[in-house]
């Protein structure tokens, strides 16, 4: 298992995908900014093949997808074909934080992939509603950046190091956070803003240890070994050459 | 006030009041007494009385009416979920059709009332 690497699913080509493309891109950035590797698989990346390749060649310890989801299944950027289903062997996810900004996935999914030996889960119990009037960038209005800022606090909480436990108190504060910012807006619409976050804040759970995180129960913050080696170094030691000098992984598909 | 089950009425928060108020909600139904249709505004100013015991399974005849009178106000607007869009025409459609969907937007109207109301 590779700490401080993250697996990033960004799906495009989807039906209403593309603003989830585009967080996910802030998500990447932000990881970069935290020192991780990055293995980002965007749009027509995003799907089975790179994913099954890039958990098995990188161990990723978190796991990061946007798609469509349904209770047993979770889609790429072809909505068609599946990345994660619940009949499938899924145990190469063993010892992985996994969260899925896609609607249903906890109803089953998220289960099977526990009881295969992921660390941790963490997805919504049904559909994963938002609103907004842009098919780019989210964050560049406050009605879309509000859900997408909301659907996305959870993976920066265990990027920051937190347990899955406290990154999901952190992503719920998020929501509640924008629900009073609508509640005070003014704005003729914020019942329904209110209604949709309220909505989705409730359907996200987690499964799995609450305690699992992104951090070597050990970690060496200064490890002479790898600070005086130049081809060597323990995955846990935060000054992984790798994951300083590598932000960006090229996955080959098997 | 207490019911037969020794309930106490609910007194809703001068917080809760300003907030209903705030976001429009203080005349549309919240609950439903012997086939009549409560909002806020009839509990606090007529003394109808509401209790606890009245909100703990989400009741579709008042999520249906809430999103009815919302439709009629203007105030729903258009839903994305990956996979598809609803208008606000498309939303009572499905309501009314009691489809799948259509049950969501209820349960998820339901849910909302429960929140600002702080139930």
């Amino acid at each position: 298992m590779n700490y401080k690497t993250i697996l990033l699913i960004r799906s495009k080509n989807c039906r209403y995908c593309p603003p989830g493309y585009y967080a996910l891109g802030y998500i990447a950035d932000y990881a970069r900014e935290k020192g991780y590797r990055v293995i980002d698989l965007p749009a027509t990346k995003a799907k089975r093949e790179y994913v099954v390749s890039a958990i098995n060649q990188f161990k990723p310890k978190l796991i990061f997808g946007f798609g469509h989801g349904m209770p047993y299944a979770f889609t790429g950027d072809n909505a068609n074909e599946m990345i994660f289903w619940s009949i499938w062997d899924l145990s190469y996810l063993e010892g992985s934080i996994i969260y899925l900004l896609s609607c249903h996935t906890a109803a089953d999914l998220g289960k099977r992939m526990i009881n295969k030996g992921a660390a941790g889960f963490a997805g919504y119990l049904n559909e994963w509603h938002y609103l907004g009037t842009t098919w780019g960038d989210p964050m560049k209005t406050t009605l879309s950046k509000t859900f997408f800022e909301s659907g996305t606090e959870l993976v920066k909480g265990l990027i920051d190091g937190l347990s899955l436990k406290d990154a999901v108190d952190r992503a719920i504060n998020k929501y509640n956070s924008w629900i009073e910012y609508w509640e005070e807006s003014g704005n003729p619409f914020a019942s329904e803003v209110i209604k949709w976050l309220t909505w989705d804040r409730d359907l996200l759970t987690y499964y799995g240890d609450d305690n699992a995180r992104d951090k070597y129960p050990e970690e060496i913050d200064s490890c002479q070994e790898c600070v005086n080696s130049s081809f060597f170094w323990h995955n846990r030691c935060s000054l992984n050459p790798f994951a300083e000098d590598s932000h960006s992984l090229e996955v080959i598909p098997q | 006030m207490t019911n037969s089950n020794s309930e106490s009425a609910i007194v809703f928060s001068d917080k809760v009041i300003k907030r209903l108020k705030t976001l429009g909600e203080y005349t549309i139904p919240i609950a439903d007494i012997n086939g009549n249709l409560v909002t806020p505004k009839d509990v606090v100013e007529k003394g109808i009385e509401i209790y606890p015991s009245m909100f703990k399974s989400p009741d579709s005849r008042v999520a249906e009416a809430r999103l009815k009178e919302k439709y009629n106000r203007g105030m729903l607007v258009n839903i994305k979920v990956l996979g598809n869009e609803y208008s606000p025409e498309d939303q009572i459609k499905e309501i009314e059709e009691k489809s799948l969907i259509g049950h969501t937007f209820m349960l998820a109207e339901y849910t909302y009332m429960k929140a600002i109301l702080d139930l």
